[in-house]
């Protein structure tokens, strides 16, 4: 069977408040799967649920097909990395993959080759409590291979790693995903997942806001929007807004041009005698299009917006 | 500058911090909750019937009182003296140990001056036991004394040996006197007995109290008496109107058996102007060893623990996340932040312990006087007598006291299980211990341990013929070793948090 | 080919103790409070000072350092669990091994086996030291003490019941653990159910109430077992001492189960 995450109508209430409300989705293999939301969405504790860390209320969380819970040898099914911090300080770094090791029936070489993945090779024998928070969120990671898993799942993994660290976290995603395991990241970072996420999951105030892969989301974010370099910005926006254009200031030399066909603007802008030096489609960053996405959720949160989402979720 | 002047705003700081964690200020009134339940439910299990068949007589205050002497007589009415020298004073030698039972017993040395073999003259009113009186005496080992009403003691010289001795009555006061020739006479003290008729018994008497056999360890205590007796010869006998002389014995003669003591409690034979007295008992205050307040406030075992586990997690907790970087940030003297969290629990705590002690013995009091813990054996405890008022302060200063060593433990190990293990094994190991080990020995753990300031829950005097370690020791020692504690740990704690980082 | 999964829960949580510093040092110190409160009671014994007929316990002395050693295990059984709160390990914990019945069977298993060695170790020592030091005091087979031997029924009753005594509490100090995921609060608890009772016993005077209360407290209960003299005299009989302990560890290690089936992991 195909590696995957499937959660289904998945809802879990603490005390007062509705961490996740509803939520289902599919993580499938060969894709890194973004899972997106501002803080205290209900993104960790999804994960949770689909770990059997926390009982969900109503609905279920399958790995694989299987209830989390029933799995005999969970770490070959699923590598996680939920808090890199939950480590005994007192502990050496390979003492804590070997107890994992063990409990799975892993052999002892396999911790050895995950600390050399990692890059943690020359820190096995130190103590966790002297670690660095990047080095604590490798060491997270080599517990996540351990198992050697087809479905893995990070939440939050850049958190404190040096740009070289993040640069290598995204090839560890990218390859993971390209060796056909189904790879799940959260993250409340839009840029973390550009060029990383081939699908997204956004959530907010635990529901789900959207499930559609990166390339339809941009191709929706950037819509038919022309950007145009110009010395002349004033009175090509005038040109190109009396043609019924929406022109935007996007630099100092930049518009952006909504509402027309290239070829057309070309042709105004050349009829009007403005010289320009750059005309080409306009490609939306994924930061653009998840606020686009968190707009549309204004209906989620009536009273202040996007932004607000965040602290009412709490 | 401003930041500097502010402790008072630190002391806010410090207590807004341990206000705020609500599992610690549940955990607070928890252990108020607990000292006083546990007191209230455990008060049930002491119960006395002292009063049933006592050992004591009900003195002029209807306090509980030994008398029993040898008393030499005669009444005489209004103002007069007597004098006589004492040749002699030969008590019978006691045994160190004995065998009672199945019990090897070891003879309990009392330094108190009411349980001396004496000899010595006396005004009493009537020869009925637990009768006002006054005397002065020549004891075995302590010199001259004079004693009045069973508790009251003025310390004469300490000379041994022939010793003259004068009794003046003039009015209602009686002024004592000694003499090394009969001729230079010192003034030793004056007293007004509480009630003093005209017309008194007046005479030369000699008394022995039993000797005191205790064994304790291995958790419990047994004690035992055996009576003894004193042979004085009087001479120079010198009374204003000269009766006759008649020999009596006072108080209970059935405790005098063949095993010691005199038979008939006592004789009197005159030889030329010389008496010479056998005689056996004691004259002094008997109260019960029983603590009636100290059996009202059993919970306080159980609040002292919870306010430990504060103590250090109050502490420990600023290590956990890092807290304590941002504390001395923004106060970065730690010396005045140690200082601010030691006035802070210490306060709580002592309100919260009083809160707990004062309620135990509200609750437990009318418990215990329903199990026969009544007057005359137990008089009514009051929460303005001095003995209760000390005894409710100086606890709830114990259990601050033991929460502030636990703050000071935690901030030196950083380690809340080490801290709160460390803290209660002060406190409660010596106590297990001091159970196990035998005589006397445990008190050295109570001086130098935590576990002494239990004994601030007694309002009576110490004494070791009680299964409990901290019963030997007296309340204020008990609290100078808390105090001790709390200085050295602290001082330990702040000299760490200078040199060390954060 | 691969372990079943009870045997790889077992493993782990061994490694997991194994792996950590204080799990060694703790055991040393229940070891060595043990044997030291033990050689201190037996050193300061002297038969000459106790008149004849001497009916001194010696087992039971030369065992006593056991109510001192306790808190070593004790302090291990409570942080091996609650640590695992503090340090949030449990998460890792419980993604390698879902089944939390298995989780806590692992750790039962691998600290009752810890338990009973610092129990062994324990009982050996303070056997041995008062086998060693007692004849000097006096204390020799001419005067009807001979020397601490297991081969002697009640010695070797004594030396095992001590050692089943400290596995219990071991499990005890675990089970409170699980329950209250809290370090202060188990470690609090612990303390006040071993040691409280006979403190409260101390105060009660009604030799009733100091009957019940030595019966039912898990510690005076469980180390009747180390008497080998006037056995009349005590408050339960030795197996039933142990019975009542038992009770104690069982209904907090049910509790603490049921507390970790049913609560998120938190």
């Amino acid at each position: 069977m195909e590696p995957r995450i499937e959660v289904r109508a998945l809802r879990k209430r603490y005390r007062t408040t509705v961490a996740v409300d509803g939520l289902s989705f599919t993580v499938r293999a060969g894709e890194v799967t973004g899972f997106v939301g501002p803080n205290g969405a209900g993104k960790s504790t999804t994960m949770r649920l689909i770990l059997g860390l926390d009982s969900p209320d109503e609905g279920d969380a399958l790995v694989n097909g299987h209830p989390y819970r029933s799995l005999r040898t969970p770490l070959r099914q699923v590598g996680a990395l939920l808090d890199a911090s939950a480590l005994h300080p007192g502990r050496r770094a390979r003492d804590h993959l070997l107890w994992l090791a063990h409990s799975n029936g892993i052999g002892k070489r396999r911790v050895s080759e995950v600390l050399d993945q990692v890059g943690l090779a020359s820190a096995a024998r130190r103590r966790a409590g002297g670690f660095s928070l990047g080095m604590q969120q490798r060491l997270g990671i080599a517990a996540a291979l351990l198992g050697d898993p087809p479905v893995l799942m990070f939440d939050e993994p850049a958190n404190g790693l040096d740009p070289d660290g993040i640069v290598w976290i995204r090839g560890l995603m990218r390859s993971l995903a390209a060796e056909g395991r189904a790879v799940l990241v959260s993250s409340h970072l839009m840029g973390e997942l550009e060029d990383t996420a081939d699908h997204l999951i956004a959530v907010g105030r635990g529901r789900l806001i959207a499930d559609t892969s990166v390339a339809k989301l941009l191709a929706a974010a950037s819509k038919d929007r022309v950007e145009v370099a110009t010395a002349q910005r004033a009175e090509a926006t005038t040109v190109l807004a009396n043609a019924g254009a929406t022109v935007t200031v996007a630099g100092p030399e930049t518009v952006v041009v909504e509402g027309l066909p290239g070829d057309r603007v070309s042709a105004l802008l050349t009829e009007a005698a403005i010289p320009f030096s750059e005309l080409r489609r306009h490609r939306a960053s994924l930061e653009e299009a998840y606020m686009d996405l968190t707009r549309g959720a204004i209906e989620f949160a009536p009273e202040t917006g996007a932004p607000a989402t965040e602290r009412s979720v709490r | 500058m401003t930041a500097r002047e502010s402790f008072p705003r630190l002391l806010l700081a410090e207590w807004t911090k341990l206000r705020s964690v609500s599992r610690w200020v549940i955990t607070l009134l928890g252990a108020a909750a607990l000292t006083i339940g546990l007191s209230y439910l455990a008060a049930s299990g002491n119960k006395t019937n002292i009063n049933e068949h006592a050992d004591f007589v009900s003195g002029p205050h209807g306090e509980p009182v030994a008398d029993a002497f040898y008393f030499v007589h005669q009444q005489i009415t209004g103002d007069t003296t007597l004098t006589v020298r004492v040749a002699s004073l030969t008590p019978e030698p006691a045994r160190r140990a004995v065998r009672m039972g199945s019990d090897q017993m070891t003879k309990l040395e009392d330094p108190s001056p009411f349980a001396q073999p004496a000899a010595g003259i006396m005004i009493k009113d009537g020869t009925q036991p637990g009768s006002s009186y006054a005397s002065v005496m020549l004891t075995a080992a302590q010199g001259v004394h004079m004693q009045w009403d069973f508790d009251a003691d003025r310390k004469g010289s300490a000379r041994s040996g022939a010793r003259w001795l004068r009794l003046v009555r003039s009015g209602n006061t009686i002024t004592g006197y000694e003499s090394a020739d009969g001729a230079a006479w010192q003034k030793i003290g004056t007293a007004t007995p509480k009630n003093l008729p005209s017309t008194v018994e007046i005479g030369f008497y000699v008394s022995s109290p039993a000797a005191v056999y205790t064994t304790r360890g291995g958790g419990s205590s047994s004690v035992g008496d055996r009576p003894t007796s004193a042979q004085a010869a009087f001479d120079n006998v010198q009374l204003g109107s000269g009766g006759t002389w008649h020999g009596e014995s006072i108080g209970d003669n059935d405790r005098l058996s063949e095993k010691g003591g005199v038979r008939g409690g006592g004789r009197v034979t005159e030889a030329n102007g010389t008496y010479t007295v056998v005689g056996t008992g004691k004259i002094g205050p008997q109260p019960p060893d029983d603590d009636m307040l100290e059996a009202a406030l059993i919970g306080v075992i159980a609040g002292l623990m919870a306010l430990i586990a504060i103590g250090v997690l109050y502490a420990t907790s600023e290590y956990r996340r890092g807290m304590i970087r941002t504390t001395f940030a923004a106060t970065p003297r730690r010396g005045r932040v140690l200082a601010a969290k030691a006035i802070v629990l210490g306060t709580t705590s002592f309100l919260v312990g009083l809160v707990g002690v004062v309620g135990s013995f509200l609750l437990a009091i009318p418990i215990l006087r329903k199990q026969g813990f009544t007057p005359p054996g137990f008089p009514r405890p009051s929460l303005m007598d001095d003995s209760v008022l000390r005894t409710l302060l100086l606890t709830a200063a114990f259990m601050a006291g033991v929460a502030v060593v636990g703050l000071a433990i935690g901030v030196l190990l950083r380690h809340s299980a080490a801290a709160i293990t460390i803290t209660i094994v002060l406190v409660l190991g010596p106590l297990i211990v001091g159970m196990i080990l035998p005589g006397t020995s445990p008190k050295w753990l109570m001086y130098t341990t935590l576990a002494g300031g239990m004994a601030t829950q007694r309002a009576k005097p110490p004494t070791i013929t009680l299964a409990e370690p901290w019963a030997m020791i007296g309340p204020w020692a008990g609290i100078g070793v808390v105090a001790a504690w709390v200085a050295v740990t602290l001082g330990l704690a702040w000299w760490q948090l200078r040199t060390r980082d954060a | 080919m691969m372990a079943p999964r009870p045997l790889r829960a077992l493993r782990a949580e061994w490694t997991k103790l194994r792996t950590l510093p204080s799990t060694g040092w703790l055991m040393l110190l229940a070891i060595a409070g043990t044997v030291s409160l033990g050689c201190a009671i037996t050193g300061s014994l002297e038969y000459a000072h106790c008149e004849s007929p001497c009916t001194l316990d010696l087992t039971k002395l030369s065992l006593a350092g056991v109510r001192l050693g306790q808190v070593g295990i004790v302090v291990l059984a409570v942080l091996t669990v609650t640590a695992e709160y503090s340090t949030r390990t449990i998460q890792p914990t419980l993604v390698a091994v879902p089944r939390r019945l298995l989780v806590v069977l692992g750790k039962l298993g691998v600290l009752a086996v810890l338990g009973v060695a610092t129990g062994v170790l324990a009982v050996a020592g303070s056997l041995t030291a008062g086998r060693t030091m007692l004849p000097g005091n006096g204390f020799t087979a001419a005067h009807g003490f001979p020397a601490l031997s297991l081969a002697d029924d009640l010695t070797r009753r004594a030396a095992i019941g001590t050692v089943l005594y400290i596995g219990l509490i071991t499990l005890l100090g675990a089970g409170l653990g699980l329950l209250l995921r809290d370090t202060a609060g188990a470690l609090t608890g612990a303390f006040a159910l071993l040691y409280g009772s006979p403190i409260v016993a101390m105060f009660v005077s009604d030799p009733r109430w100091q009957h019940r209360i030595d019966r039912f407290s898990p510690m005076d209960a469980g180390l009747t077992i180390q008497s080998t003299r006037n056995l009349a005299a005590e408050h339960i009989g030795p197996w039933a001492g142990l019975g009542v302990l038992s009770l104690y560890a069982a209904a907090a290690v049910i509790a603490g189960l049921i507390a970790f089936q049913l609560r998120d992991a938190g």
